[in-house]
């Protein structure tokens, strides 16, 4: 199945680029994407530890199963306010 | 029966201000505001601030403030609850962000707003850049954890 994966702020300037499209095994979930994209981009890896996820425009945890189609976003630290 | 509570989330592309509250809640007594402003800084290596600059996810930006909204208004019995947040460029002196709730009674109102400016910058995905004379860098930001740690 592919998932558009999005990448923000500093997460998306370390990478270079806002946007992947990940091909994965049927059943995966946010773990196993975030496993996945770890050994292909090291910054991904590197603050893996202080992600948040969210699907869909949702936030979830990293047991939330993914479907085709679906948009994770990888959530770094966030500084609003 | 509680009082019926007007909510107004919005992320806008310019500096934020506050908004006169008309007609003002005849059954409410305290309006309480908070705006956070960008604050002049120097950088030991990349010289003075001249702007911060906002970038959000815009979905899920706004269903989390509208969550905190609906929340606030619930637990504290707000009939006003006003969460504005600007992305893009804020100078120095501008604000960023306006928090502001109407309730019957100024403890109540005092703790909403408390209680919406922290959740906000806690869970509201929304990323601060610092632009200095010479050059940017990204606040560091606090990891969000509404369901356990997505690693």
């Amino acid at each position: 199945m592919k998932c558009n994966v999005l990448l923000f702020a500093q997460l998306a300037e370390s990478v270079g680029t806002d946007r992947i499209t990940l091909d994965l095994p049927d059943g995966s979930t946010v773990a196993d994407a975030l496993e996945h994209l770890s050994k292909e981009h090291p910054p991904i890896a590197e603050l893996r530890h202080v992600l948040a996820a969210a699907i869909n425009e949702r936030y979830c945890n990293a047991a939330t199963a993914l479907n085709d189609g679906d948009t994770l976003a990888l959530i770094p630290p966030v500084s609003g306010g | 029966m509680p009082d019926p509570c007007t909510i107004d989330v919005r992320i806008l592309e310019h500096p934020v201000e506050v908004v006169t509250i008309e007609p003002f809640p005849p059954r409410a007594g305290a309006e309480c505001v908070f705006l956070g402003r960008t604050r002049g800084d120097v950088h030991p290596r990349h010289g003075t601030l001249a702007r911060l600059s906002y970038h959000a996810y815009v979905p899920l930006a706004r269903r989390t403030l509208d969550e905190l909204a609906e929340h606030a208004a619930e637990k504290f019995q707000c009939q006003v609850v006003r969460i504005h947040h600007a992305v893009g460029e804020v100078p120095v002196g501008a604000a960023s962000v306006l928090v502001q709730v109407v309730c019957g009674h100024r403890a109540k109102a005092f703790e909403a707003c408390r209680f919406l400016i922290d959740r906000l910058k806690a869970t509201a995905p929304i990323w601060k850049q610092e632009l200095w004379t010479d050059g940017t860098t990204w606040s560091e930001g606090t990891p969000v954890l509404p369901e356990g740690d997505a690693s």
